[in-house]
């Protein structure tokens, strides 16, 4: 069986640090502590699991879960990210899809994924010589219904089930979630923060009741931290791979010049 | 017309080779090839956020569209001045 060894999120957008330098060096920091930890868990592979911002899956086909299964990825270069291809693990990747289907999550497949800033953007940082597999795990919040909160987190779950019961003795696994936190993008509201959402959502996965969280509908998520704050399935999908961890905030920053609240998490196995 | 026929054109512009250099330069001829009608012309034509929700643009391909359009959006927003972050020793 392998084994989860490291299980963390974090905001996955920068913007021109001009005029907020101090804030967004604390932020890349930040990202780049939260990798640092992460690589020193020794990972055998990283999911990564984001939202598509529809240069992938847009509204041509509107798939709620999607995984690449690829050997490699190449990102899609917005955000001028460069385009430089990182390992796939497609064998861990497949394993996942076959799990989720006998558990009642009928997954779409991904062979030709070109990973936008949502699964690039944190890898660059934490991994810069592109050396760790990825498995990236798109959750799609941009089409209705949304995938519920409760259900992504049962789907990470099935994550960790895939990892204890289907993998080789001695993989070691992390689970990266990204997006995020409260942000509002071209709805009414548009730019606001809520630093307050963003506490309750960074105290409730630290403290290691993510599950109150899950009981949010989704009108209640975009209500209290936004469209963009939906991202936080990515977050509770996350924290199914791992009930019962608790942990630590890595960094926060609240950035109503970049429109959003940024911020990271790792959590570990209670001792 | 259902607004998908706005977001079809839309979320094609960074996908589909020449596109954007297209819309950029000939953008009538793109809205005639998408089969665009007045008011989602007249949308696109305006630009600002507003417009576009008005004509049904989804929020995020807002966000390609004003990359696609404004200058100072993709000055912004853009992993540029963080290379050196990406790149330098762990």
């Amino acid at each position: 069986m392998g084994r989860l060894v490291a299980a963390g999120a974090c905001s996955h957008i920068l913007m021109s640090p001009e005029g907020v330098e101090e804030r967004a060096r604390g932020i890349v920091a930040g990202i780049r502590e939260l990798g640092r930890r992460i690589v020193a868990s020794k990972p055998d592979l990283v999911v990564v699991v984001s939202s598509d911002h529809m240069f992938n899956v847009n509204m041509s086909l509107q798939a709620p879960f999607c995984v690449g299964v690829a050997d490699e990825y190449v990102p899609f270069g917005d955000m001028d990210i460069p385009r430089e291809p990182r390992p796939g693990q497609r064998a861990f990747a497949e394993a996942f899809v076959a799990q989720a289907a006998r558990r009642g999550f009928d997954l779409a497949k991904a062979e030709e994924l070109r990973p936008d800033h949502g699964v690039a953007l944190p890898m660059m940082l934490i991994d810069p010589a592109r050396t760790l597999p990825i498995v990236p795990v798109l959750i799609n919040i941009n089409m209705e219904p949304v995938p519920g909160p409760a259900r992504c987190h049962a789907l990470g779950g099935v994550l960790r089930e895939t990892i204890d019961k289907l993998r080789p003795a001695g993989e070691r696994v992390a689970v990266l979630a990204t997006g995020g936190l409260s942000h509002w993008l071209n709805i009414p509201r548009h730019g606001e923060v809520s630093s307050a959402f963003d506490q309750e959502v960074l105290g409730s996965f630290v403290r290691g009741h993510p599950e109150q969280l899950t009981r949010l509908t989704p009108e209640q998520i975009v209500e209290q931290g936004g469209n963009g704050g939906l991202e936080i399935v990515n977050w509770l999908f996350m924290a199914g791979a791992a009930p019962g961890w608790i942990g630590d905030v890595v960094y926060y920053q609240e950035m109503p010049e970049w429109f959003t609240g940024m911020g990271g998490l790792e959590l570990r196995e209670a001792a | 017309m259902h607004n998908y026929t706005v977001n079809r054109l839309v979320q094609e512009l960074f996908r589909q080779p020449g596109l954007l250099e297209r819309f950029r330069s000939r953008r009538s001829e793109v809205y005639d090839e998408y089969g665009l009608d007045p008011a989602q012309r007249a949308g696109l034509d305006d630009g600002t956020p507003p417009a576009l929700t008005a004509v049904g643009v989804h929020p995020i391909l807002q966000m390609h569209f004003l990359l696609a359009s404004n200058p100072d959006v993709a000055r912004l927003i853009t992993v540029d001045a963080y290379r050196g972050d990406a790149t330098k020793e762990k």
